[in-house]
């Protein structure tokens, strides 16, 4: 029994041990458009209050800026203002996000989770499958 | 005069052959775990952090985990793939039906450029992959 005991507070300890370093992982859901790509193409809908396209743009100089509508935000702060006051006025205006290839995921997880937290109805990520005409496919 | 000492007679039966069990199944334990600790250590990615994370997510029948590690190499579970085999991969499990049963949750390093995921993201959506969730951590 003495020797079952020894082992068993072994065991515990590793355990204990190993999961000390452990980190825990969250996840951030995206609900991308299912079905054909074709199909996830935008027609150009006429929206009331049009759509809110986000540039993401890797700099010379490594730094991420964001275009929105033809206005440059090298500010994360100050972009996160204007979408939060944006989509306290109209929810309901499609964010699409244009994102660089050179733009660091961690970047543009920054950006799109700051639309999931002004709470935006729809976030797209535009892609260019064929890499010839832009498509957007649905984020959100 | 009579010396009292040990009775040598009975002797002391002492059964070692569980301990050598015992002792066998733990080298074995440690080795094992030690084996799959160095593994996860080489795909070790620095996660972005997100506020609109979920921490208890609804569990999937089938989830494929996408790990990019700094180095860009795309990894489905624990296989190495290049990204043309990961798109065919992709499209294989996700062919038929829109697969509501079915997740895609991508682990890729922050310093990963876009353009390594962008793919990804277009493939899950050419094999009808709705359900695609990053892999981030809390502030």
């Amino acid at each position: 029994m003495t020797s079952m005991i020894d082992i068993v507070f072994l065991l515990l300890i590793f355990f204990v041990c190993a999961s000390t370093g452990q980190v825990v992982e969250s996840l951030l859901p995206t609900e991308l458009a299912s079905g054909s790509l074709e199909a996830a193409t935008v027609e150009p809908v006429e929206q009331p209050l049009g759509e809110v396209w986000i540039h993401l743009i890797q700099t010379e100089n490594q730094k991420t800026v964001a275009e929105l509508n033809d206005r440059r935000y090298s500010d994360h702060a100050e972009l996160q203002l204007t979408l939060t006051s944006l989509a306290e006025l109209a929810p309901e205006i499609p964010v699409i996000l244009e994102i660089d290839g050179t733009v660091p995921l961690g970047e543009m997880i920054k950006v799109y989770d700051t639309c999931r937290a002004a709470n935006f109805e729809s976030i797209h990520f535009a892609t260019t499958p064929d890499y010839s005409k832009p498509q957007a496919t649905n984020g959100n | 005069m009579k010396i009292p000492g040990r009775d040598r007679g009975r002797g002391l039966n002492f059964d070692i052959t569980p301990l050598i069990d015992i002792v066998f199944l733990l080298i074995i334990f440690f080795l094992a775990a030690s084996h799959l600790v160095r593994n996860e250590a080489a795909e070790a990615v620095e996660l972005p952090t997100a506020t609109q994370s979920e921490t208890d997510p609804e569990e999937t029948p089938r989830r494929l985990v996408i790990t990019i590690p700094a180095d860009q190499t795309l990894h489905l579970g624990a296989r190495e793939l290049t990204q043309q085999e990961l798109e065919q991969a992709l499209l294989a499990e996700g062919m038929g039906e829109p697969n509501q049963a079915l997740e895609v949750r991508i682990r890729a390093d922050k310093s990963v450029p876009y353009q390594v995921v962008e793919p990804i993201l277009v493939a899950c959506a050419k094999a009808q992959i709705s359900k695609v969730k990053f892999a981030v951590l809390a502030p």
